[in-house]
């Protein structure tokens, strides 16, 4: 190995990647926001005629965010945390600069194509797995580039201990990589429908009814577990240790914690599919691994907690620790909850219900967005060798959003337990009290507060938007890199 | 099989299922917690690979390289 005197770290791909989680941050919320708009005031839907329906809009909502916004954000930071916690350049392989860099713009044009792919209403119709064939296809060569990448980068590092945030990118990684391929085995109908029409986009699922919905729901909840969960906790175990100065409260727990999650995560799919017609072990096993869950999760929790232990005041004079403690406390939160729905007599009230939505929003509201978010102001004044631009506008920011998400899952939590005991309500001859619309009528006042918990959370998006532009353009230049806490104009 | 022999058959296996989880789980932690305290690996000093991550700083653990 050389000797790494002159060498620099190289962020000139997590610049790329940094721009473009903004970017989808913005689309995917703004369209999320006017999906919670229409579903409280339906007239919204007619405004763009097919285009602006609820049934197209809102793939395009869990797509932008998920795979455009945080996918985005977890590469990105990868390529940062990666190289710093591996000592290791980019800079010093020209091979995998390409790879890093193609496996930035493939990314891009994917997402790009699936805003108007499922704009134009091509859609598998598989929750999560909308995107069609030739993007599934574009979809795998991007993700491959970016395992290349990251085991490239691993065996070029000069640290021999490989940190316990690359163990969690590893896995997502390498469950994404599995769950999404299997989940989206389709064949495309045009190599089979002879003289028939039949559009080159269209494709059919390899799997059907109830294999089908096993095999999706293994994939949907893993999406949550290896794209919402594990990479996020990697961010946290290097961010908040770096950004407080602190070292990680026990590295022990943090590798305890690593192994439960790994093994209980791909066994809990099954509850998504209790009172269905999969097999009821399979429901049982759900369930209890589901439960189990509880115990990695708030492992990982409670050591982020504990690793601000005696620096508790970093808390009131840094928004950027706060947006990650808060970060973390929702993922207790959550981590607490979902165990709690997948209780077959508590899922007899919740499955179907707006307390569902309620729950994935304080996941990825408070625990995914306040995490990449946080992340994304860490590495600015290093990716770009400025200060913070304003840290009154982080602070503000931090209050909407968090005023944000707390009107958004108090009235889903409401809305959701409301709807679930008016579904099951009867009177003494058996009979349904209510029907479906008399729902819908009493939901009306809280699905406005969540739109309003939804514009609260984009408005303060928007003004990490223009902190961040701001940073990268007017923010006072550094001459060296700060050690650990954030640089930032008041 | 009846639905109340099917309904037994699902407690057990619940009950079961996370009693073997927990085993797993509390002796990978003693095996860490043992590893630790007899000074066969110092897991906590590895929460340095984030405080000192310049690529100038010496590697905490250096890689043998050929």
């Amino acid at each position: 190995m050389q000797s790494n005197a002159q060498i620099e770290y190289d962020y000139s791909v997590v610049r790329l990647f940094t721009f473009a989680t903004i970017l989808f941050g913005i689309i995917g919320m703004s369209v999320g926001v006017i999906i919670a708009l229409q579903l409280a005031f339906p007239e919204l839907s007619n405004l763009l005629g097919e285009y602006g329906t609820f049934g197209r809009l809102r793939p395009l909502h869990t797509n932008g965010v998920a795979f455009g916004f945080t996918v985005g954000g977890i590469i990105g930071t990868w390529y940062y945390v990666g190289q710093r916690t591996l000592k290791m350049s980019l800079s010093e392989s020209p091979f995998l600069m390409k790879v890093a860099k193609w496996n930035f713009w493939l990314y891009f044009i994917t997402i790009l194509l699936a805003v108007v792919t499922l704009g134009m209403g091509y859609s598998t119709s598989k929750e999560y797995a909308q995107l069609e064939w030739p993007l599934d296809v574009l979809v795998v060569i991007w993700w491959v580039l970016w395992g290349v990448a990251m085991f490239g980068m691993i065996g070029m590092r000069r640290e021999r201990a490989i940190y316990v945030s690359t163990w969690y990118y590893m896995s997502s990684w390498l469950a994404v990589a599995m769950l999404y391929i299997f989940n989206n085995m389709e064949v495309p109908t045009f190599l089979f429908s002879g003289d028939a029409p039949s559009s080159i986009m269209h494709s059919v699922s390899m799997y059907a009814g109830t294999n089908d919905a096993l095999v999706q729901w293994w994939y949907g909840h893993n999406a949550v577990a290896f794209v919402f969960t594990t990479p996020i906790i990697g961010m946290i175990y290097y961010f908040l240790p770096k950004e407080s100065g602190q070292n990680v409260f026990s590295y022990k727990l943090s590798v305890l914690a690593f192994w439960g999650l790994m093994f209980v995560y791909l066994w809990a799919g099954g509850h998504h599919l209790l009172y269905s017609t999969v097999p009821d072990w399979m429901q049982t096993m759900g369930s209890a691994m589901s439960i189990v869950l509880i115990l990695p999760s708030w492992g990982s929790a409670i050591n982020m907690l504990l690793t601000m232990k005696g620096e508790w005041q970093q808390l009131q004079t840094s928004p950027l620790i706060k947006f990650m403690i808060l970060a973390s406390t929702f993922y207790m939160l959550s981590t607490i909850e979902g165990p709690i729905q997948a209780i077959k007599s508590v899922n007899a009230i919740a499955h179907f219900t707006d307390w569902i939505p309620g729950h994935v929003h304080d996941g990825t509201l408070g625990w995914v967005g306040f995490m990449i978010m946080a992340s994304l102001y860490h590495m600015a004044p290093r990716i770009y060798k400025r200060e913070l631009y304003s840290k009154s506008l982080m602070d503000t920011q931090f209050w909407i959003q968090t005023t944000g998400i707390v009107l958004y899952f108090t009235s889903m939590w409401i809305a959701g337990i409301t709807q679930g005991m008016m579904w099951r309500a009867y009177d003494e001859y058996g009979s349904l009290l209510y029907s479906f619309i008399d729902t819908v009528e009493v939901l009306h006042p809280y699905y406005t507060l969540r739109a309003v918990g939804g514009t609260f959370y984009l408005i303060g998006f928007l003004m990490f938007a223009y902190n961040m532009f701001k940073t990268a353009t007017a923010g006072r230049v550094l001459d060296k890199e700060p050690a650990n806490a954030s640089p930032m104009a008041s | 099989m009846d639905q109340e022999t099917l309904m037994t058959i699902a407690g057990y296996g619940k009950f079961f299922i996370i009693l073997f989880i927990f085993v797993l789980f509390y002796s990978y932690a003693y095996s860490i917690y043992k590893r630790d305290k007899t000074g066969e690996r110092d897991f906590e000093k590895y929460s340095n690979l984030v405080l000192d991550d310049s690529l100038d700083s010496a590697p905490l653990e250096k890689r043998e390289t050929k």
